[in-house]
């Protein structure tokens, strides 16, 4: 990196830190410090969850999967804006009456205790273990390109990121992911540019697009449904949707976004504009891969991005074998890139016969060019058994920093941390959030008083960042970044939406056939993960609709008991004695007949129609 | 001076103030606004998914 580069990188990551203590530097109460007084307006609500959900491995991974695999990934957000818009009739309405801290606060009014409690620990272990990766994907950046320590790395990124969660809270956070966002976008829109501008001169912008679209790169739309195909239109759209409906109405990294709003209406606009803006923005930074890719149509890409693991198979025994391989890579590029230009001059001419044969040209040469990286990374792993031998996140970068000039270089650079940083620090506000409010206050200490339970979440705050950055250090075996998150949370968001979901619609589902419910359907998920080959898009769906049907099947061979509505109101009482937070209003939440949330009831999206 | 005590308690100054099934809340208590028409946006998120997905593969197959 040119000093330029390390001006502008030092310069903005250095200024959202202090932005960001500045912005939170007031003395809070726990409603201040947890929820930013719930006073934030839509357009920071919007950005804020965004910017939670694209973190780093958003900008590094996603571009590189373009590369490697065509923009079919941009399908798994198609169910996403449906998601938004059952949570702004459904979810908002909910949390914001009961004025709740954490989402699973809410459940506690339904099902008890341990449902609470056991919802908590799902999305602390996997919030927990997300948010180190997420934390993990700059350390890897600086690592492999520039040479840093990857340990040292981890522990200043993610001390910077600690610094001002721990110290502003979550108006810190909320504030400087505005920033954070636009910083992230505006690098990647510069990259593009520079990108397209890199094409040899005859080549125009609508040529680049269609010697992507013939070597199966633009590839948007699949409509052919298959379980075991992991990106199409029906597990984007079904999968996809159930995956939105828990990570964002369920996840409390996203829940906390929304409850800052300052009435219903701020948190719902802030939703459906995320639902509005989230499909073309990936499919924007998807076609920053495309376009990569077209570049590296005409300039030859090394064999295997990861330049560390080139570096160690090269002083390996197989340094022969790989060698070899490069060769026949270099040799491939050259015939790709004269059926490339022969592709050209035929699209030129009109030339429909040559066009299609040129085509099956550049796919034969494009499979045998796969088939060589792919053995590089079977010589990389038998090399080093259990390294990654995967090189999709460092696709993006190597252009990056190959191609791009002094001081964008620190722009992109800027770009990755500002987003690592405003997804790690959503992660740990959140994981603080329900460790206080959830396990401390109402298992440890329910009497806690306001500043205790402030002191203790900044406390939560540097734990959990301690614990992000241990399990950054295990990170490097998960293959694609970007897959690792999601696969990983689809383990468990399908159970946790099951449960939300017999909370909002069911009336005689008890605590007890709740929990087993969970218990069974996160039983299917993890058979699904381990012994079939199922697209785990569609673990989602799993989780979801057995935890359901379980829960239902379950309920009728148990007993009665006491009835929701007493088991609620005998909890309520309880903590409203013990002074914790569960609302006496919640009662009106548990469905009746008569109730906006009730299956005969209004909507409640019709039932709240200009309240705010 | 005892700390106030965190929760729901915090934010009510009395308990004639707890709010009741039936009772006004948070958002009711806000000065009646005419709001956004909810359907239409809801409608409009919709319409722009399906709109996407046809230009998507429209994308795909222009491209192919």
């Amino acid at each position: 990196m040119r000093p330029i580069d390390w001006i502008v990188l030092i310069g903005t990551l250095v200024a959202i830190v202090a932005y960001g203590v500045w912005k939170g530097r007031h003395k809070k109460d726990l409603d201040g410090y947890l929820l930013a007084g719930r006073q934030l307006k839509w357009p920071t609500i919007a950005l804020s969850i965004m910017a939670t959900q694209a973190s780093a491995i958003t900008f590094l991974s996603t571009p590189g999967q373009a590369y490697a695999d065509g923009m079919r990934f941009v399908q798994f957000y198609l169910g996403l804006p449906i998601a938004m818009v059952i949570l702004s009739i459904t979810a908002v309405p909910i949390y914001h009456r009961l004025q709740v801290f954490t989402a699973y606060e809410y459940l506690e009014t339904r099902f008890g205790v341990g449902t609470r409690t056991l919802t908590s620990f799902l999305f602390l272990i996997q919030r927990g273990l997300s948010t180190g990766i997420t934390l993990y994907a700059p350390a890897l950046i600086v690592s492999v390109i520039l040479g840093w320590n990857i340990h040292i790395t981890n522990i200043v990124v993610g001390l910077l990121v600690v610094t001002y969660t721990a110290t502003g809270g979550t108006k810190a956070v909320s504030r400087t992911q505005v920033h954070q966002l636009l910083i992230a976008l505006g690098g990647m829109a510069v990259a593009l540019i520079i990108a397209i501008h890199s094409l040899p001169h005859d080549v125009t912008l609508v040529e680049a697009f269609r010697v992507a679209g013939r070597m199966e790169r633009l590839n948007a739309i699949d409509f052919k449904f298959d379980l075991k195909t992991q990106y199409n239109f029906w597990s984007g759209l079904i999968g996809g949707a159930f995956l939105a409906l828990s990570y964002f109405g369920t996840d409390q990294s996203q829940v906390q976004r929304y409850l800052t709003g300052a009435s219903v209406a701020e948190s719902r606009l802030g939703l459906l504009i995320n639902g509005m803006v989230k499909v073309p923005m990936q499919f924007f930074i998807l076609f920053v891969g495309a376009m990569v890719f077209v570049f590296y149509q005409f300039i030859a890409p090394p064999l295997f991005f990861n330049t560390v693991q080139r570096a160690k198979v090269a002083s390996s025994p197989y340094a022969a074998d790989y060698e070899r391989l490069e060769a026949q890579h270099r040799k491939q590029f050259t015939e790709k890139r004269a059926d490339v230009q022969t592709l050209l001059k035929a699209m030129r001419a009109h030339d429909d016969a040559g066009t299609a044969a040129a085509t099956i040209a550049l796919r034969d040469v494009q499979q045998r060019e796969t088939a060589t990286r792919a053995a590089a990374a079977s010589l990389i792993g038998r090399t080093q058994p259990g390294a990654d031998n995967s090189d999709t996140n460092y696709i993006f970068l190597t252009f990056v920093i190959d191609f791009l000039p002094a001081g964008v270089v620190g722009l992109v650079l800027a770009a990755i941390f500002c987003a690592a940083m405003s997804a790690t620090s959503s992660g740990l506000n959140s994981l603080a959030s329900t460790t206080v409010v959830d396990i401390f206050r109402r298992l440890g200490k329910p009497h806690a008083t306001d500043s205790e339970c402030v002191r203790l979440s900044k406390l939560a705050t540097i734990a959990w960042g301690l614990f992000a950055i241990a399990f950054a250090e295990f990170a490097n075996r998960l293959g694609s970044l970007i897959e690792a998150v999601n696969k990983l949370g689809s383990l468990f968001y399908g159970t946790i939406l099951a449960i939300f979901l017999l909370a909002f619609y069911t009336k005689r589902v008890s605590g007890t056939a709740a929990f087993l419910g969970a218990l069974i359907g996160e039983a299917a998920v993890v058979w699904c993960a381990v012994a079939t080959d199922m697209a785990w898009l569609w673990w989602n769906v799993i989780g979801c609709v057995v935890g359901v049907v379980a829960a239902l099947i379950v309920q009728r061979f148990v007993p009665e008991q006491t009835g929701t509505r007493d088991e609620g109101r005998g909890m309520r009482d309880e903590g409203w004695r013990q002074g914790t937070r569960v609302r006496p209003s919640a009662q009106s939440f548990v469905p009746s007949p008569s109730s906006p949330f009730s299956q005969k009831g209004r909507g409640i999206g019709i039932r709240n129609e200009g309240q705010a | 001076m005892k700390e106030r005590v965190s929760g729901v308690g915090s934010r009510l100054s009395g308990k004639d103030e707890l709010p009741t099934a039936a009772a006004p809340t948070t958002d009711n208590r806000q000065p009646t606004t005419q709001g956004p028409n909810w359907p239409l946006l809801y409608g409009a998120v919709l319409a722009e998914l399906l709109i996407l997905i046809i230009i998507f593969y429209a994308f795909t197959r222009a491209f192919a």
